[in-house]
C-alpha cells in the first residue's frame, strides 16, 4: 500500500472516530422520561385554528392556596394530536422558582395540557389550561423528607418521585426553617419495590413512573383545583 | 581651396604618423568531433566580436576577417595571409596589432574546428610569429587553459598593472575561457558563451574602471574573469579564465575606445551597486549584458533601441524600461522603475531563487458545522513553500462557536490541521489564487446546564477548496484575503426533542473567509 493510500484511509477511519456531534438544539441528556396517552376532547375546549395545545410540566408552589400558584417548567413539549401518545423529556430538576415557597425542600409538579393562544410557546396570560393529569403528581426533593414532612403523609426519597391521587388527602406541614440546597439530583429507585403500587421503575431514568403511564385528560373532566391540599 | 591653406592641409596629412592597424581573425565553430555535441552559439560569440571590435576597437573593415564551420587550412590560409599583409603594412611601425579569437570545442591538445584539430602548438607558432607588435589570441572552449599551461602558467586572477606612462607593448599575451580541466558554458539567457558575453560586455564600456573612455587587455580580461567566475558560480560548474601574459615594455595596451563610439551607439550608465541584466527589447528579447556594478559606476555603449533592464536581489527585482538613442547617455538611477517582489518573482523567473518559504498569519470567520451554533471565531497559523508553480501550505487553525438558549449553552472548540495547494495568478493589482485542501479536525463540544449534558469529542475529515488573493504591502509582508468552502465527514446525532437519539455520520457543508498577512522569509 502506498503512502498516499494509507493516509487517505486513516484520514477517512478517524472521520467516523469519537462522540457524535450535536447541534444547538441538543438541550443535554434527558433526566427523566414521561409517556402518556391524550385522551379526547370532550366538551368545553376552544382551540382555534390557528392555536396548538402543547404538553408541559407546572409545578404548583402553594399547595395551601385555593387557586393553584402554577409556574411552567420549560421542558421540551410536543405537540398535542388526538388521541396519540405524548413523551416529555425532563433535561433540568425544577429550579428554586419551581419548589414550594412554604418549603423550599420540595416541589410537587403536574403535567398539564394549554392552549398557546400567542403562538409563544411559553405559557402566559392569554394561554388557558385546559386539561392534563391531576391524580399523579412528581414529586421532587432536594433531601430525603420523612413522612412528618411530606404533605402527602408518606416518606419521599431525593430526587425525583410521583404521587398517586395527591390532592386526596394532601396537607402541608408547617413552616420550618427549610432552605433550598441545590443539590444534585439523585435518582429514587433502582427496582420496583421501592415504587408505589401501579409504578414501576424506569430502568434508564431510575424513576418510579407509572406502569399505563400518564393519561391526560381534557376537557371537563378535567380539574385544576386537584392539584392544591386546599379543601 | 586657396594654395596657403592647402599646403598647410598637406603638411598636416604628412605630418602626422598613420595610426596602427588592428587586425581580428574571428572563427565560430558550433561543431566539433563527431561525439562532441552541437554548440548553439560559438560562431554567433565570433560574429559579436568582430562587430564590437570593428565599432570600438579601431579596426577597419576590411581588417576584420570572420571564419564560421570552417577548417584548420582554412584558418592556416587566413593567418598567413594576415602576416603577409602586416609584414608589408606601412604602419607596423607604429605598433600593429593582430587578435586572433576563436570559439567552439576543443580539448587539453588543440582546437577542434569541425572533424579535424588544430593543435595549439601550432596555433601558437602561427600567432606568435605574426610580425604584429602585439598578439592576442582568445580562446573561449573547453579546456582551453590546456595552451596556457604549455608555457607552465597557471590559471589566475587578473593583477593590476602599473604604468607611468603609456608605451606601446610589445609581446604576445592569450586569454582562455576556462582551465585546462574546465568546461566552458554557454548560457541559453545570455544566447552567449559566458566568458565571451562578459568579455563583450567590458569591451563596450564596463570594464572601464578607471573611466578614462579606454578599455584596455587587463581591465577586459580583469571584469570577464571576475564576471565569468559569478556567472558560473550559479550553475555549480565553476569556469576561471585564464591569461598567458608576455608582453615586453610596460604594456598594457588598450583594445577597444568607447569613447570614440561617436554619435552611432548610446551609452548607459548605472551607479547603483547589484546585479543587473540588460535584455534587448523586452523580456523575451537577448540578453545584451550581465553584471554586476560593486563600486564605481559603470558605463555601457549599447546599439540604439528599446531595452529592459533588470536589477536583482534574492527577494525582488526591479525593472527599468528604456529608449537609447544614438549619441544619448542615460542613467538608470533617473528611470521609473517596476518592482516584483518575492512570491511573483519566484512565479515569474529571473530571481535567484526557485522556492520560497513563508509564514502567514489570518483571522475570519466560518459556518460551524454544527447546524444552530453561532458564527465560527477562526485564527489560523500556517507555513507555505512557494514554487514557480504552485504554493503549498500547512496551516494549524482554531476555531469557537457558540450556541445559547433558555436552559443550556453549548460552546464549540475546533483545532484543525490543514493542508492546501494554490495555484496563483499574478495580475497588476494584486495576485489571485485559487486552490484545494483537505485537513484533519478535533472538536470539542462543552455544556453549561442545570442537568445533565456531557462534554463531546469528535474526529473529523474535511476536503475543499479555496479563493485567495495576496497583495504585497511593505517589503515581505503581503496583505492575504481568502475564503472556501469545507465538507466535513463526522459522526452526528439526531436530536429530536432536545435528546440526541441516534447517531450516523454526517456531511455538513460549511463555508469560511478570513484576512490576515504573509510574510516571506
Amino acid at each position: 500500500m502506498t503512502r498516499l493510500t494509507a493516509a487517505i484511509l486513516l484520514a477517512l477511519i478517524t472521520a467516523g472516530c469519537g462522540d457524535p456531534l450535536v447541534d444547538a438544539d441538543y438541550r443535554g441528556e434527558p433526566i427523566l422520561r414521561l409517556v402518556g396517552r391524550i385522551a379526547s376532547l370532550r366538551g368545553g375546549t376552544d382551540i382555534g385554528a390557528d392555536e396548538e395545545a402543547l404538553v408541559s410540566m407546572f409545578w404548583n408552589t402553594d399547595l395551601t392556596a385555593t387557586t393553584p400558584a402554577l409556574v411552567e417548567q420549560r421542558s421540551v413539549s410536543t405537540n398535542v394530536e388526538f388521541p396519540n401518545a405524548f413523551e416529555v423529556l425532563v433535561f433540568d430538576p425544577p429550579a428554586e422558582e419551581h419548589l414550594l415557597t412554604s418549603d423550599p425542600r420540595l416541589g410537587v409538579g403536574f403535567l398539564l395540557v394549554y392552549v398557546d393562544r400567542d403562538g409563544d410557546r411559553v405559557y402566559g396570560a392569554a394561554d388557558d389550561i385546559i386539561g392534563g393529569n391531576v391524580t399523579k403528581a412528581l414529586v421532587w426533593a432536594v433531601q430525603d423528607l420523612d413522612a412528618a414532612s411530606s404533605p402527602f403523609g408518606t416518606d419521599i426519597p431525593t430526587g425525583f418521585s410521583l404521587v398517586n391521587l395527591p390532592a386526596a388527602e394532601c396537607s402541608m406541614p408547617p413552616p420550618d426553617d427549610h432552605h433550598f440546597t441545590g443539590d444534585p439530583k439523585v435518582n429514587s429507585c433502582t427496582t420496583d419495590d421501592v415504587c408505589p403500587p401501579d409504578f414501576t421503575c424506569d430502568a434508564t431514568y431510575r424513576v418510579c413512573v407509572p406502569r399505563d403511564g400518564f393519561d391526560l385528560v381534557i376537557g371537563d373532566e378535567f380539574d385544576l383545583d386537584r392539584t392544591t391540599c386546599a379543601p | 581651396m586657396t594654395r596657403p591653406w592647402g599646403l598647410l592641409l598637406l603638411t598636416l596629412l604628412v605630418a602626422s604618423p598613420a595610426r596602427a592597424a588592428t587586425h581580428v581573425i574571428a572563427v565560430g565553430n558550433n561543431l566539433g568531433l563527431e561525439d562532441e555535441p552541437a554548440l548553439r552559439y560559438a560562431e554567433r560569440d565570433a560574429q559579436d566580436l568582430a562587430d564590437v571590435l570593428r565599432r570600438l576597437g579601431r579596426t577597419e573593415p576590411e581588417n576584420a576577417t570572420v571564419l564560421l564551420g570552417e577548417g584548420p587550412d582554412d584558418l592556416r590560409r587566413i593567418l598567413l595571409g594576415t602576416n603577409v599583409r602586416l609584414r608589408a603594412s606601412p604602419t607596423r611601425e607604429q605598433g600593429d596589432v593582430l587578435i586572433v579569437y576563436y570559439s567552439g570545442h576543443a580539448d587539453a591538445a588543440g582546437l577542434h574546428l569541425g572533424k579535424s584539430v588544430l593543435p595549439y602548438a601550432e596555433l601558437e607558432a602561427l600567432v606568435a610569429g605574426s610580425p604584429a607588435k602585439v598578439r592576442l589570441l582568445i580562446i573561449d572552449s573547453c579546456r582551453s587553459g590546456g595552451i596556457t599551461q604549455i608555457k607552465g602558467a597557471k590559471p589566475s586572477p587578473p593583477f593590476a598593472i602599473r604604468l607611468d606612462q603609456r608605451l606601446e607593448a610589445e609581446g604576445m599575451a592569450i586569454i582562455t575561457s576556462s582551465s585546462g580541466t574546465e568546461d566552458s558554458q554557454e548560457s541559453e539567457a545570455l544566447r552567449a558563451s559566458f566568458f565571451t558575453h562578459h568579455l563583450l560586455t567590458g569591451l563596450r564600456g564596463a570594464a572601464d574602471l578607471d573611466a578614462d573612455g579606454r578599455v584596455t587587455l587587463n581591465e577586459a580580461y580583469g571584469y570577464a574573469y571576475r564576471a565569468t567566475l559569478r556567472s558560473t558560480g550559479r550553475t555549480a560548474r565553476l569556469q576561471h579564465p585564464t591569461y598567458s601574459y608576455d608582453l615586453k615594455g610596460k604594456g598594457d595596451f588598450t583594445l577597444t575606445f568607447p569613447s570614440e563610439a561617436g554619435a552611432t551607439l548610446g551609452e548607459l550608465q548605472i551607479s547603483a551597486a547589484g546585479s543587473y541584466l540588460v535584455l534587448e527589447g523586452g523580456e523575451s528579447g537577448a540578453a545584451a549584458a550581465e553584471l554586476t556594478v560593486e563600486g564605481e559606476p559603470v558605463h555601457m555603449l549599447l546599439s540604439p533601441g528599446r531595452y529592459l533592464v533588470r536589477r536583482r536581489s534574492d527577494t525582488s527585482y526591479r525593472e527599468y524600461q528604456l529608449k537609447l538613442y544614438a549619441g544619448q547617455k542615460v542613467e538608470l538611477e533617473g528611470l521609473d522603475y517596476d518592482e516584483v517582489t518575492y512570491a511573483r518573482l519566484l512565479r515569474k523567473g529571473g530571481g535567484t531563487r526557485e522556492v520560497l518559504h513563508a509564514v502567514t498569519v489570518t483571522g475570519g470567520v466560518g459556518r460551524s458545522p454544527a447546524d444552530g451554533y453561532g458564527l465560527n471565531a477562526l485564527a489560523s497559523v500556517g507555513y507555505g513553500i512557494d514554487f514557480p508553480w504552485l504554493t503549498f501550505g500547512l496551516e494549524l487553525r482554531m476555531g469557537l462557536s457558540r450556541a445559547t438558549s433558555d436552559t443550556i449553552s453549548g460552546q464549540q472548540r475546533e483545532l484543525a490541521l490543514r493542508l492546501r495547494g494554490e495555484r496563483f495568478l499574478d495580475l497588476e493589482f494584486a495576485s489571485v489564487g485559487l486552490g484545494l485542501l483537505v485537513e484533519g479536525n478535533y472538536l470539542h463540544q462543552s455544556f453549561e446546564t442545570a442537568g445533565e449534558a456531557p462534554s463531546r469529542n469528535t474526529l473529523a475529515f474535511g476536503f475543499g477548496g479555496l479563493v485567495a488573493i495576496e497583495r504585497p504591502i511593505v517589503d515581505a509582508l503581503s496583505l492575504r484575503l481568502e475564503g472556501g468552502i469545507v465538507t466535513y465527514v463526522l459522526p452526528a446525532a439526531t436530536v429530536a426533542s432536545g435528546a440526541a437519539v441516534s447517531s450516523g455520520t454526517d456531511t455538513p457543508l460549511t463555508w469560511w473567509v478570513g484576512m490576515g498577512g504573509r510574510w516571506s522569509l
